[in-house]
């Protein structure tokens, strides 16, 4: 197995992806190319930018530590695909 | 064996659970034992749309939990998410800290087995979110998951691999309940899970200072647990390595009923991760006015208070740490000192009587039967001779079962010691008269016999004498001057 196989592989089983062997070498060459793009950013040379942690100069959006309603249990469940007791039934995982 | 000796290297991953009233980032209550998703709501159950916004307390919380522990704050930090499938986690990533942690480089003092202290520092501390709880499903059918716990609040507390043994890991454990007791931010409960555990081990040769491959074992809840991993994964790895097979880094799952560890998954890289700050979280700036209102709310840590009460009160060590071990009891006993004027007598009573009545009724020194201001006012009674000390545990049972005042229990069951020097003179002539061997004894030079005469005089007061006085006076009638 090629080290660009190996490294498909484990992205897609980080993603919890089953890749059929005829997508591989399509994801492979598009993958190399997201990365090759993302890498022009790193080449840029700028010390005087400041290393930044949001998109817009924001900062302290808090919330005091105050209950708000929740919502239904019924309400919570209606999206889950299965349930039982309460819970969210899903295939076993424990 | 091939007889080299190994040493134990042990950090842990400790998680602790902030007592805050809501979720992390969102309103809905943390409160514990709730029936199963009634406490959760679009953002803790990871819809998508839904905007989080930081608790405000939960920031403030993590930062006094620096300050408690030597950390450094930094001053300027932000949420990232720490990407994962797991059905706990309903949004596919967990939010946690991954670059800049709320606080930094700190440390805590241990006492280890030999009585030394010992310094374990801390890599980091940061704030980061619980993840919902899945159980079995009856028969077989599946795992079910409450959301519940989903953006509980969380304190990761990171130490550096400085301890050697399961004795100074529950030290350290124990330290940081104490210090998060007292500086209130989480009960720490290990029943109820508000305080859970990582143990990253590795073992060497005990002449080696370069670190071997870790295992880390996730998840654990008790003393005990926390202890027999320590020893179990000690002795797998030296196995290993006295058979010359490497020990795999690995995430280890702990099988208290088989006492095993078993491999989780192997160990993933923080890249894996695919850590990215958090675009819906703006980044956290504690100013130096926030930072000094925080700084506010830190009370007098264990180890001050500790070295506090032995200059204070001139208390032995043993007891000064015994009574700062948990900050209602050093409550308790600075309220009782103020009261009883006697600080030595109270720490007496604390750490005597006090303690026995509180494990015997199972209680909380915050639900003792006997107030500190009460126990003081027993030790005054005391201390001014009042009552014996056989009386003073006779009232102290009666305050124990009827929460009456020693005052009114003393003066309703007329307790009140004989301290008359009248009244004792005259039962110690009658005692002298009646008990001539004893008397010739004492005055042929025998000292002990002073004790069976005092006894004497207790028998004939019916225990009201007060003694001390009494041996005076027997003293004084049988040696006139
Ligand atoms: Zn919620």
């Amino acid at each position: 197995m090629s080290i660009q196989d190996q490294w498909l592989r484990h992205v897609a089983d980080l993603a919890k992806l089953a890749i059929s062997p005829e997508d591989e070498e399509t994801l492979i060459r598009d993958m190399g190319q997201i990365l090759e793009f993302a890498n022009r950013l790193s080449a840029l040379d700028i010390p005087e930018t400041p290393v930044t942690a949001h998109g817009r100069p924001i900062q302290n959006v808090l919330r005091e530590d105050r209950p708000t309603p929740s919502f239904s249990q019924e309400d919570i469940l209606a999206n889950a695909p299965d349930q039982s007791g309460g819970c969210v039934r899903i295939p076993t995982v424990i | 064996m091939s007889g080299i000796a190994y040493e134990t290297v042990i950090g842990l991953e400790v998680h602790v659970e902030l007592s805050t009233l809501t979720k992390v980032f969102c309103g809905c209550p943390t409160e514990f034992g709730a029936e199963e998703n009634t406490h959760c709501c679009p953002v803790c159950t990871g819809m998508p749309g839904a905007l989080p916004v930081i608790n405000k307390k939960a920031v403030e919380y993590a930062v006094l939990a620096g300050l408690a522990t030597h950390c450094e704050i930094n001053r300027y930090s932000k949420m990232d998410r720490k990407n994962y499938f797991y059905p706990d986690l309903p949004k596919a990533y967990q939010i946690s800290q991954y670059d800049l942690p709320l606080c930094k480089s700190g440390f805590l003092e241990i006492e280890t087995e030999s009585g030394e202290t010992k310094k374990i520092r801390l890599n980091r501390i940061h704030l980061e979110e619980d993840a919902g709880k899945l159980v079995h499903a009856p028969n077989h059918s599946g795992s079910l998951l409450d959301m519940n716990r989903c953006g509980v609040p969380l304190l990761e507390i990171v130490t550096e691999p400085d301890m050697r043994s399961a004795q100074e890991a529950r030290s350290f454990l124990e330290s940081i309940k104490k210090i998060m007791e007292y500086i209130q931010i989480s009960d720490c409960k290990m029943e109820e899970g508000s305080m859970r555990c990582d143990v990253n081990l590795s073992v060497r040769p005990a002449s080696s200072d370069a670190l071997g491959i870790r295992t880390e074992t996730k998840n654990l809840n008790s003393f005990r647990s926390i202890t027999r991993v320590i020893e179990s994964e000690t002795a797998r790895q030296v196995q290993l390595l006295e058979q010359g097979v490497p020990v795999v880094q690995a995430t280890l799952h702990w099988d208290e009923d088989a006492g095993e560890t078993s491999v989780l998954r192997l160990k993933e890289e923080a890249q894996d991760y695919r850590y990215f700050p958090d675009p819906d979280l703006a980044p956290i700036h504690v100013d130096d006015a926030w930072f000094a209102h925080i700084q506010s709310f830190l009370p007098e840590l264990p180890e001050a208070r500790r070295k506090r009460f032995i200059e204070q009160y001139k208390l032995p060590a043993d007891a000064a740490a015994l009574l700062t071990s948990d900050a209602a009891l050093a409550d308790y006993y600075e309220a009782a000192a103020e009261t009883s004027q006697s600080n030595l007598t109270a720490c007496h009573w604390i750490t005597g009587e006090l303690l026995r009545l509180l494990k015997e009724k199972e209680v909380t020194v915050s639900d003792s039967p006997i107030g500190p201001g009460a126990l003081g006012q027993l030790i005054q009674f005391i201390d001014r001779g009042a009552i014996s000390g056989s009386q003073a545990k006779e009232v102290f049972d009666i305050m124990a079962s009827t929460g009456e005042s020693p005052e009114s229990i003393i003066r309703s069951r007329s307790l009140v010691q004989i301290s008359d020097s009248g009244q004792l003179e005259e039962i110690a002539a009658r005692v002298i008269q009646n008990n001539p061997k004893s008397v010739g004894d004492y005055l042929a030079g025998k000292e002990k016999a002073i004790g069976f005469l005092v006894g004497q005089m207790m028998k004939e007061s019916k225990g009201k004498a007060n003694p001390k006085l009494a041996g005076e006076i027997l003293t004084r009638l049988m040696n006139p001057s």
